[in-house]
C-alpha cells in the first residue's frame, strides 16, 4: 500500500486522540503499518490539537509534512482553516460543522459564513457534515469524534470497513460507550454518503 | 491498555511509544520502577503503575527526580533491574546523583529514560539530554520508533549488566507520543529478591575512591565504542559511494523518506546510529570506507554526533566533507521536508515544499486553558480582585503546572515560569533586592517536588513574600498522578496525606491560611489580609487555595451518573457588562450576537461565575 497521510485535529476534549486509536487500532489489526505523532501535557483541555495519522509499508516518519496531507479530518471550522496548509494538492477536508470560539477576552471571530467561503475562495474539496447533531442524536455529543470516524469510511479515505472499526471502538472504548459510539458510527457513515454527492 | 502491555508473546498490537517503553521493561524483568511524572515521560511509569500488583513488581510516584533516580540506584545496589523515567529538565533536578552513578557503575541493570522534547511542546525548553551521557559517562540510545523502543528498553538491561554501567535510553516526543505496531516478546519473571551488594570501593565516592572509579568510567566507555559496531540496532546501508548520511533515533525516519521522496535512497550511503554516545568506532569508520563523497549528518538540537564524527575522521585522517547544522537547523523538530531540503541542498538539486492552501482569514489563536470549574482559574480571579482593592503592585512569580496558565490573559499573573519550584526562590530574590510586593504561585505538587527548600529559606532569613499554593490534590498537568499531598500511591491504596499548611507551619511560617476558590468574597479578604501581614510585618505568609481538580470530580460525577447543576445567564437581568468573559474567562462561558450564554455541556456547576456577576444575572438552572 502507498503511504497515506491524514491529519486530524480540533479543540482539546473533542476525542481527537480517541479518534487517532480507534483508527490505528483498526489498522493494526488488518497488518497496516501504521505511525500516529499526538501532543499531550501542558493543559488538559480547551487548546488547538492536532494528530498526525500515517500508514502503508514506506511509512517511517510520524508527521505529516505541510501539503503532504491526503485529507484533514477536522472537529471544528477554526481549526479546519488552521491546518489547512497540510491539505496534498486536491486533497480533502471533511470539516464538522461547529465552530467552537476560544475564551479568551476581546477577540475577533471568524463567522461561519466566513469560513466556508474561505473553503471556496481557496476551491477545497471539502464535506461538511453535522457531525455533532448526529452525536447528540445517536446519544452524546461526547462520540463526535466516532460519527466523523464513520464518515471518513463513507468517503474511503481508510482501507477500513464499518466493520473493522466497530470491532476497534469495542476493544477501544469502555462498554458502557459502545452503543452510542456505534450508533454514531453508522450514522455518520450514512449522512456522510448522502453529502458525497455534492462534494 | 493494561491488557494489552500484559499481553502475549507473538502478538501485534499498537502501543504509544512510552506504553512501549514500559513493556520492554517488563520483557527485561525489572523489579523497581520509580519517576516524577513529566511530559512526555509520564505514561512509562503510568502504564508499569497500572500491572505493578499483577505482575509482582514496584512501582512508585517519588517527589522528585532527584529521589527518583535513587530509589533505583537503590534497587540496582541490591541486584535488581531498575527503570527511572523523567523529561530531559528533570535530569536537571536527578543530576547531582547521576555524576556519582557515572563514576560508580551499577549491579542490577539500569535504565534512565530521559524523555526530550524537541520544540518545547510542553516544557520551558529543548535542552540536549545527550550532554550529560558525556558529561556523566553514561551511554546514550536514542530509539525511533514505538516498536524499536520496546526492544531496545529491553536489550539495554543485558548492556547495561554486561558493562556495569548505567544507561539513558532518550526517546523524544516524537517516540513517546507516537503510537505504532509493536510486536510483543516474552515477559520475564520480575527479580525483586534483592541483596544489597556491600562495596565500598564504588559505593562510597571519598575522593580515594573517585579518582580511581573515574579512569575506570572512561575505560567502561572506551570498552563500549570499541564494540558497539556488533550493536544490532546500530547498522549500515551501503549505497553507490557518491554520498552519504548518518542520522540518529527519531531524525533517522526523516532521512529515509527524504531520500525515497528525491529519488536517490539506493545511491546513498545510509548509517543508522542508535548509540549517539559513545559513537560505535568501527562501524563508522566502515560507512567512511564506503563513501567518496559528502556526507550529511542527520540529528535534531545540537550537534553532538556531528562533532564526534568530525573529530573521528581528523583522528583517522578522513577528507569527506561533512555537513550538519550548517544545513539542518539547530532548534526544533526536524521533518521530512527539512531533511530534504538539506540533502537537496548538499546534493545540488532541487527540493520545493509545496503549500497548496493557504487561508488569509484571521483565526484567532487557541491556547489551552484552565478547565471550566478550575479552582486555579477563581484563586487567579481573587488574587486579581485583591491587587486591585488592596491597591498594590506586586511582582507574580509563578512556577510549572496547569497553573501556570494564569500567564494568558485576562490573568496575567504569571510574571516569571522558570523551573520547578523557582518562582518562590526567584521571587525571594527580588523581595530583597526590590520594595515590591512578591506574590508567588506554586502548584502542590511542584511544593513537594522542589517549593519546600525555597519556603525554609524565605523563613531563615526572614523575607517578605506571600505564597499561594494552588492545591488541587494531584499533579493535574500530566493526567492526575497521585503526589504526597494525595493520599494515595502509584498503585492505588491509602497513603499518609500530607498537609501542605501542617508543612508550612511546621517550617516556622506564622501566617497559614487555607482557602476554598470557590468562596470568591471570603478569598479577596484572606488574600488582602495576607498581602497586608507581609507588608507590615515583612515575613512570609502562606495561603493554600484548596479545591480538588475539577476535571477529576466532573469525571467522578458523569461516572457515578450523578446529575450536574448547570448555570444559566438570565437574559432580563444580563447588563452585557462582560466582567464574566473579559475578566474571569471561563471556556463554559460565550458570547454569540453581543448575548452572554452559558454552554451547559461545558459548565461544571461551579457557580464562581454567579458570584462574581455584579447583576445577579447568572443562576442555576431550575
Amino acid at each position: 500500500m502507498k503511504n497515506r497521510n491524514i491529519l486530524l485535529c480540533g479543540v482539546g476534549g473533542q476525542g481527537i486522540i480517541t479518534m487517532g486509536r480507534l483508527i490505528g487500532t483498526a489498522l493494526v489489526d488488518k497488518g497496516v503499518k501504521v505511525r500516529i505523532a499526538e501532543v499531550h501535557g501542558l493543559a488538559q483541555r480547551g487548546g488547538s490539537v492536532n494528530v498526525h495519522v500515517r500508514f502503508g509499508e514506506d511509512v517511517y516518519s510520524p508527521l505529516i509534512c505541510k501539503g503532504k496531507a491526503h485529507a484533514v479530518v477536522a472537529l471544528e471550522l477554526i481549526e479546519a482553516t488552521r491546518y489547512l496548509s497540510y491539505l496534498s494538492e486536491n486533497g480533502i477536508l471533511l470539516v464538522n460543522d461547529a465552530l467552537i470560539p476560544p475564551p479568551l477576552p476581546k477577540i475577533k471571530m471568524p463567522t461561519r459564513k466566513e469560513i466556508l467561503e474561505e473553503f471556496k475562495r481557496l476551491n477545497v474539496k471539502f464535506c461538511l457534515v453535522d457531525a455533532t447533531k448526529i452525536a447528540i442524536k445517536a446519544g452524546s455529543a461526547a462520540s463526535t469524534n466516532v460519527a466523523m470516524l464513520g464518515g471518513m469510511l463513507a468517503l474511503n479515505l481508510l482501507p477500513l470497513t464499518l466493520q473493522d472499526v466497530r470491532r476497534s471502538v469495542k476493544k477501544t472504548l469502555p462498554s458502557k460507550f459502545h452503543k452510542v459510539n456505534l450508533k454514531a458510527l453508522q450514522m455518520g457513515f450514512e449522512e456522510v454518503v448522502k453529502l458525497k454527492k455534492t462534494l | 491498555m493494561t491488557k494489552y502491555l500484559l499481553a502475549p508473546s507473538g502478538e501485534e498490537v499498537l502501543l504509544m511509544g512510552n506504553e512501549a517503553i514500559a513493556r520492554g521493561m517488563l520483557e527485561a524483568g525489572i523489579g523497581v520502577a520509580s519517576a516524577y511524572p513529566g511530559t512526555p515521560s509520564t505514561e512509562i511509569i503510568e502504564a508499569l503503575s497500572r500491572v505493578a500488583e499483577k505482575v509482582g513488581i514496584y512501582v512508585e510516584w517519588s517527589t522528585n527526580e532527584k529521589v527518583a533516580i535513587e530509589v533505583a540506584i537503590g534497587a540496582s545496589m541490591c541486584g535488581v533491574r531498575a527503570a527511572v523515567a523523567m523529561k530531559h529538565v528533570g535530569v536537571n533536578v536527578a543530576s547531582d546523583p547521576l555524576m556519582s552513578l557515572g563514576y560508580s557503575g551499577v549491579e542490577g541493570g539500569l535504565v534512565i529514560v530521559t524523555a526530550d522534547d524537541p520544540n518545547a511542546h510542553s516544557s520551558q525548553n529543548e535542552q540536549d539530554n545527550r550532554y550529560y551521557g558525556m558529561h556523566a559517562y553514561i551511554p546514550v540510545f536514542e530509539p525511533l520508533s514505538p516498536s524499536e523502543a520496546k526492544d531496545l528498553t529491553r536489550d539495554l538491561y543485558d548492556l547495561s549488566e554486561r558493562y556495569k554501567t548505567a544507561v539513558f535510553l532518550r526517546p523524544t516526543t516524537r517516540v513517546c507520543h507516537v503510537r505504532g505496531n509493536v510486536v510483543l516478546g516474552e515477559l520475564k519473571k520480575p527479580e525483586r529478591a534483592g541483596v544489597f551488594r556491600r562495596d565500598f570501593s564504588r559505593w562510597v565516592l571519598l575522593p580515594v575512591n573517585s579518582r580511581r572509579l573515574h579512569e575506570e568510567a572512561i575505560n567502561r566507555i572506551e570498552k563500549l565504542a570499541d564494540s558497539l559496531h556488533e550493536f544490532k540496532y546500530n547498522f549500515l546501508k551501503k549505497g553507490d559511494g557518491s554520498f552519504g548520511v548518518i542520522a540518529s533515533g527519531i531524525a533517522y525516519n526523516y532521512a529515509v523518506e527524504a531520500l525515497m521522496e528525491l529519488g536517490v535512497y539506493d545511491k546513498a550511503t545510509v548509517l543508522k546510529l542508535t548509540s549517539t554516545y559513545p559513537l560505535p568506532r568501527r562501524l563508522v569508520k566502515e560507512f567512511f570506507d564506503n563513501v567518496e563523497g559528502k556526507v550529511l549528518v542527520v540529528e535534531e538540537l545540537d550537534p553532538i554526533v556531528e562533532w564526534g564524527i568530525k573529530v573521528f575522521a581528523k583522528e583517522e585522517g578522513i577528507e569527506n566533507i561533512i555537513h550538519g547544522k550548517d544545513l539542518l537547523p539547530r532548534v526544533r523538530e526536524l521533518d521530512t521536508s527539512i531533511v530534504a531540503s538539506a540533502i537537496a541542498r548538499m546534493l545540488g538539486k532541487n527540493y520545493d515544499i509545496n503549500v497548496y492552501y493557504k487561508p488569509t482569514l484571521a483565526l484567532p489563536p487557541r491556547p489551552p486553558t484552565l478547565c471550566p470549574g478550575c479552582g486555579h482559574r477563581a484563586a487567579f480571579y481573587e488574587l486579581k480582585i485583591a491587587s486591585a482593592k488592596a491597591k498594590v503592585k506586586a511582582v507574580y512569580p509563578g512556577d510549572i503546572g496547569c497553573y501556570t496558565l494564569g500567564f494568558f490573559p485576562p490573568y496575567r499573573l504569571v510574571d516569571i515560569s522558570f523551573s520547578m519550584g523557582s518562582g518562590l526562590g526567584i521571587g525571594l530574590g527580588i523581595a530583597k533586592a526590590s520594595d515590591e510586593l512578591v506574590v508567588a504561585t506554586i502548584g502542590d505538587s511542584t511544593f513537594f517536588h522542589a517549593g519546600i527548600p525555597a519556603l525554609i529559606n524565605a523563613v531563615y532569613n526572614t523575607t517578605p513574600i506571600l505564597l499561594i499554593v494552588m492545591d488541587n490534590g494531584v499533579t493535574a498537568m500530566t493526567g492526575h498522578q497521585p503526589h504526597p499531598g494525595s493520599g494515595y500511591r502509584a498503585t492505588g491504596g491509602t497513603a499518609t496525606s500530607l498537609k501542605i499548611e501542617n508543612i508550612a507551619k511546621a517550617v516556622g511560617v506564622e501566617f497559614v491560611e487555607v482557602l476554598d476558590p470557590y468562596a470568591v468574597d471570603a478569598s479577596v479578604k484572606k488574600i488582602i489580609e495576607a498581602m497586608e501581614y507581609v507588608k507590615k510585618e515583612n515575613k512570609p505568609a502562606v495561603i493554600i487555595a484548596r479545591r480538588p481538580c475539577a476535571l477529576i470530580v466532573y469525571r467522578r460525577k458523569i461516572r457515578r451518573g450523578e446529575k450536574i447543576h448547570v448555570y444559566y445567564v438570565d437574559q432580563d437581568k444580563c447588563t452585557k457588562c462582560g466582567i464574566c468573559v473579559n475578566l474571569f474567562a471561563c471556556p463554559a462561558i460565550y458570547v454569540e450576537e453581543s448575548k452572554y450564554l452559558i454552554t451547559p455541556t461545558l459548565c461544571t456547576g461551579c457557580g464562581v461565575c454567579a458570584q462574581i456577576c455584579p447583576f445577579k444575572a447568572i443562576g442555576l438552572r431550575g
